[in-house]
């Protein structure tokens, strides 16, 4: 006991000093992983990529003039989308995306003898494929672009359509009229892609159904010459994923 | 060890704030802007900011924009003047103007839950005075703005109230921005919009 007599409090001292001690081990061991989570799993280059990709579509690539952005030339918006250009090959007459495959019919119109656009109108080069116009060609991520707008007035923006007429022969010429579609592929409201030569406004390949990992980028465009309904308004979306 | 006495709990605590102290250093380094919850995106900002610049730019090009401008009923609120069907400030601050200007700024933004105020800016006697076309409210701290001039000439007409022109020409006293020059040109309007996430 006179041994012990002599130490004071220490073995009380030592278990509080010892437990707050590893309390705060713990405390910091926990915190400090979920402080750089957010720079692990973010979207950077997505988000960076979509707002690039977003503004070069909006103010250069279908840009009728480059001193007034956000307006788009028809013609070359038509030529940006048409499936038959999509993979820069006019003799090619298969499209680039993965998606749509057995929706589309083989035989597509040849965009080099439609009047869609003249040589040196638009800024991309249509012997690049989509992606090498949108220089993602050798990046891990992909892209949707599309154009939406409300014409047919029922509150909710759809997909834009060249309606290239009703045969199957008809060519899409830069005044045939836009529509709005639900589903270009089905045909029942005027956009036919697996029959016609109607050309949507949008590249084919589907975003992940899990949309965590989907950056959009939105711009508020309009398009030289208008719609059916005699608006010219619409919006761009770009999605990275 | 024997004559010891409080060393123990004495040291924990000075490790503890050694080690506390090193994870507030950390946090002080890095970016905050990751790790708080908030309305405020660099990339919704980088997004609103685009939007509010492509329907400042597609109304200028259609027209719509300037004929937004001179939506204006020189009778409302006992002659002092007013935006079509306005509050009796004389400017919107319910709703965006029932015109395809306004149209733009609902499918963009109010229909997203983006707010918007626009207000026009125009030069009398050298100095710059604002008119608000649509108000609501005080704008956040991310906020972001875009801007784009009309030039307005002398014999321009106001347009009625369902958009079609009216017979009333611009002068001092039907229009808010006065004639600032002496030249065939009326006056330069700054035309800011601003929105925001509420």
């Amino acid at each position: 006991m006179s041994g012990e007599g002599q130490r004071g409090q220490t073995v009380l001292d030592f278990a509080v000093g010892v437990s707050v001690f590893l309390i705060v081990v713990a405390f910091v061991l926990t915190f400090v992983p979920g402080m750089v989570q957010p720079f692990q799993e973010s979207t950077q280059q997505e988000t960076a990529a979509s707002d690039r990709l977003a503004d070069q579509l909006a103010a250069d690539l279908l840009a009728e003039n480059v001193s007034t952005p956000y307006v788009l030339d028809r013609g070359c918006v038509a030529a940006f989308f048409a499936l038959e250009n999509s993979d820069g090959d006019d003799a090619n007459d298969a499209d680039v995306y993965t998606d749509n495959d057995g929706e589309v019919r083989s035989t597509l119109f040849d965009i080099k003898d439609s009047n869609l656009y003249g040589a040196g109108d638009c800024t991309f080069d249509t012997s690049n494929g989509v992606f090498e116009r949108l220089a993602v060609g050798g990046s891990d991520f992909d892209v949707r672009v599309s154009l939406t707008a409300d014409v047919d007035d029922d509150g909710d923006p759809g997909l834009l359509c060249l309606d290239a007429g009703d045969s199957s022969t008809d060519e899409p010429e830069r005044g045939d009229s836009i529509i709005e579609t639900d589903d270009p592929y089905a045909g029942s409201d005027g956009c036919d892609m697996s029959n016609e030569h109607d050309i949507a406004f949008e590249t084919a390949n589907e975003p992940p159904t899990d949309s965590s990992s989907v950056v959009v980028a939105r711009r508020h465009v309009s398009v030289a010459g208008g719609f059916e309904d005699g608006s010219n308004a619409a919006t761009l979306v770009v999605e990275v994923w | 060890m024997s004559d010891r006495g409080q060393a123990f709990t004495l040291e924990a605590i000075t490790a503890s704030l050694l080690l506390i102290g090193g994870l507030v250093f950390a946090l002080q380094a890095t970016a905050v802007t990751p790790l708080s919850a908030s309305t405020s995106s660099q990339h919704i900002e980088n997004q609103q900011q685009a939007a509010a610049e492509g329907v400042l730019t597609t109304g200028l090009d259609d027209g719509s924009l300037r004929r937004a401008l001179l939506y204006w009923n020189d009778s409302a609120n006992d002659g002092s003047g007013g935006f079509h069907d306005a509050r009796e400030e004389g400017y919107y601050v319910d709703k965006t103007p029932a015109n395809a200007f306004g149209r733009s700024l609902n499918r963009t933004f109010t229909s997203r839950n983006i707010v918007v105020n626009v207000y026009v800016y125009y030069e009398e006697a050298g100095r710059e005075k604002q008119q608000r076309m649509v108000y609501r409210g005080e704008p956040s701290d991310n906020a972001v703005s875009a801007s784009t001039t009309v030039t307005l000439y002398e014999g321009a007409r106001l347009y009625a109230e369902d958009g079609s022109p009216a017979t009333t020409t611009i002068t001092n006293d039907t229009f808010y921005a006065p004639n600032a020059t002496s030249g065939g040109s009326y006056n330069t309007l700054r035309v800011e919009l601003i929105a925001w996430r509420q």
